[in-house]
């Protein structure tokens, strides 16, 4: 059963990986996805910028205070040690093995988190981010659905960095940036909405991908859209706009 | 596959923490907060250029020269600004890098025939420009000039890229630092990499009805002005704790 729905996985981030796919809705579906099919209750996915940054590209969840987690980890945690050292890092049960990461580890129990795995995104091989997985149960993660995760991870690698069109660093840097900064845009975005709409920002968020979806449009289009307040986007900004589904 | 081996990840942390210690190296040799100035300085010295310059959008849409390390930069920079074409033209336009390793070449005297012969007789081969954009923030433009044609390298393109990020925080500073007033706590830029940042740059640019740029200087302003962090600021305009009022007076409730 769960071999049938991880291929059908498989099949659908296949079709997304064509010209024009929307990196960005790509990778949320992706975390969506790895919550689903993985047994764990929280996924995100982290890239690195040139300083060594780690930026959260996707979540499963807006929750803030799930996203703080993440932020978190650029002085401490698994995914900065995974990241650092291009390894699978595992905490099953932090109340006993988090000591090498006592603020990281204090945060993720007060959410209610108990285990935390990162698994790496390396292009050949150099590491490029981390993919992180969070449980409410100390339970570990069963070896094949860790390696279903890594795959997972390395789909995401090379969405992000159509690898196959990379012949040069300066390309790989050069897409490194622009998809840090269409999250940056997204975010910018989400913030304009939901102060025209009087709405949340997950629910904002909600908002632009089931638009861009509908319009068969890039999200970070959409996002300069809603910035630019271009008549295309005025049925999503205007407060009597019906959301659509 | 062609394809130059970048190496490992923490190579590129330590290159950052060199690019941040230059410019505040040079900052402190003058007992003044960093700037923008700093930030060219140490860019030109790391990257071998003859110049190296930064200039902003300004509120009429010129782009405004706010500093340059020699004339010649300064001349190359006010020739774009001035004629209107150029690299950093092209790359504040269309918000990506723009490398031009000879400007001398018949493919770029076809392109900017007004700047191009300009610049190679006042003695500028190759510029290097790259936007400072954060999101849909489109806020200047930082270049890298050179004597004599060539390409960047691989590791110089990496710095490059490190000081245009710090070009870009710098600017932010300048702009919403208040003229009197003790220095603010640093609060490092690794905050601009956090969501909230950016959505509370969308939230007050809808609430003071203004462009996402002067939300955010307005943001980095009020946490200049309560010693706060401007992801606590941030935090606080999207719970609704915080509104910022069209004139200064910014209302804290609850």
């Amino acid at each position: 059963m769960l071999d049938q729905r991880i291929t059908k996985t498989y099949i659908e981030l296949a079709d997304t990986l064509v010209v024009g796919f929307d990196i960005v809705d790509f990778l949320h579906t992706l975390t969506e996805r790895c919550v689903e099919l993985l047994d764990v209750d929280a996924a995100g996915i982290l890239l690195a910028d040139l300083r060594g940054t780690l930026n959260l590209m996707a979540a499963s969840t807006e929750q803030a205070r799930l996203l703080e987690l993440f932020q978190l980890q650029n002085e401490e945690g698994p995914c900065l040690d995974c990241y650092r050292s291009g390894q699978t890092v595992e905490c099953v049960d932090m109340t006993t093995e988090g000591r090498r990461w006592p603020r990281f580890a204090a945060a993720a129990r007060e959410r209610g988190f108990a285990g935390v795995y990162a698994v790496p995104m390396r292009l050949r091989d150099q590491t490029v981010g981390a993919m992180n997985l969070f449980r409410h149960q100390p339970k570990p993660i069963p070896a094949e659905v860790v390696a279903v995760a890594q795959s997972f991870a390395d789909v995401a690698t090379i969405s992000i960095l159509q690898v196959r069109a990379l012949q040069h660093r300066e390309e790989l840097m050069e897409q490194l940036q622009t998809a840090l900064n269409s999250r940056i845009l997204i975010e910018q975005a989400k913030g304009v909405l939901s102060a025209r709409r009087q709405i949340g920002i997950a629910e904002a968020f909600t908002l632009m991908r089931t638009f861009a979806r509908n319009h068969n449009q890039l999200l970070a289009h959409v996002a300069l859209a809603i910035i630019n307040q271009s008549p295309e986007a005025a049925a999503l900004t205007s407060e009597s706009g019906q959301p659509e589904r | 596959m062609p394809f130059e081996t970048p190496g490992e990840s923490s190579v590129d942390a330590d290159r950052a923490i060199r690019v941040a210690t230059a410019i505040g190296d040079l900052a402190q040799a003058e007992g003044v907060p960093a700037a923008v100035r700093h930030v060219c300085v140490a860019c030109a010295a790391m990257v071998g250029a003859t110049g190296v310059g930064a200039s902003v959008i300004s509120h009429l849409g010129l782009v405004e020269p706010l500093a340059a390390t020699s004339s010649a930069s300064e001349w190359v920079m006010d020739l774009q600004a001035t004629l209107g074409e150029g690299p950093s033209t092209v790359a504040l336009a269309e918000n990506r890098p723009v490398l031009i390793p000879d400007l001398s070449s018949d493919v770029c005297m076809r392109r900017w025939p007004a700047f191009a012969p300009a610049a190679v007789t006042a003695g500028t081969l190759a510029v290097f420009a790259f936007p400072l954009v954060l999101g849909a923030i489109s806020m200047g433009v930082l270049e890298i000039h050179r004597a004599d044609a060539g390409s960047l390298t691989a590791a110089e393109l990496v710095d490059a890229w490190l000081f245009t990020d710090a070009a870009m925080i710098q600017v932010i500073d300048q702009l919403s630092r208040p003229s009197s007033g003790s220095l603010p706590a640093s609060d490092g830029d690794l905050e601009y990499r956090w969501a909230e940042v950016h959505q509370a740059t969308g939230v007050v640019s809808v609430q003071l009805d203004t462009t996402l740029a002067d939300a955010l200087l307005r943001l980095r302003a009020h946490a200049y002005l309560t010693g706060r962090r401007l992801s606590e600021v941030a935090h606080a305009v999207l719970t609704g704790a915080l509104r910022l009022a069209s004139g200064t007076d910014d209302h804290d409730q609850g």
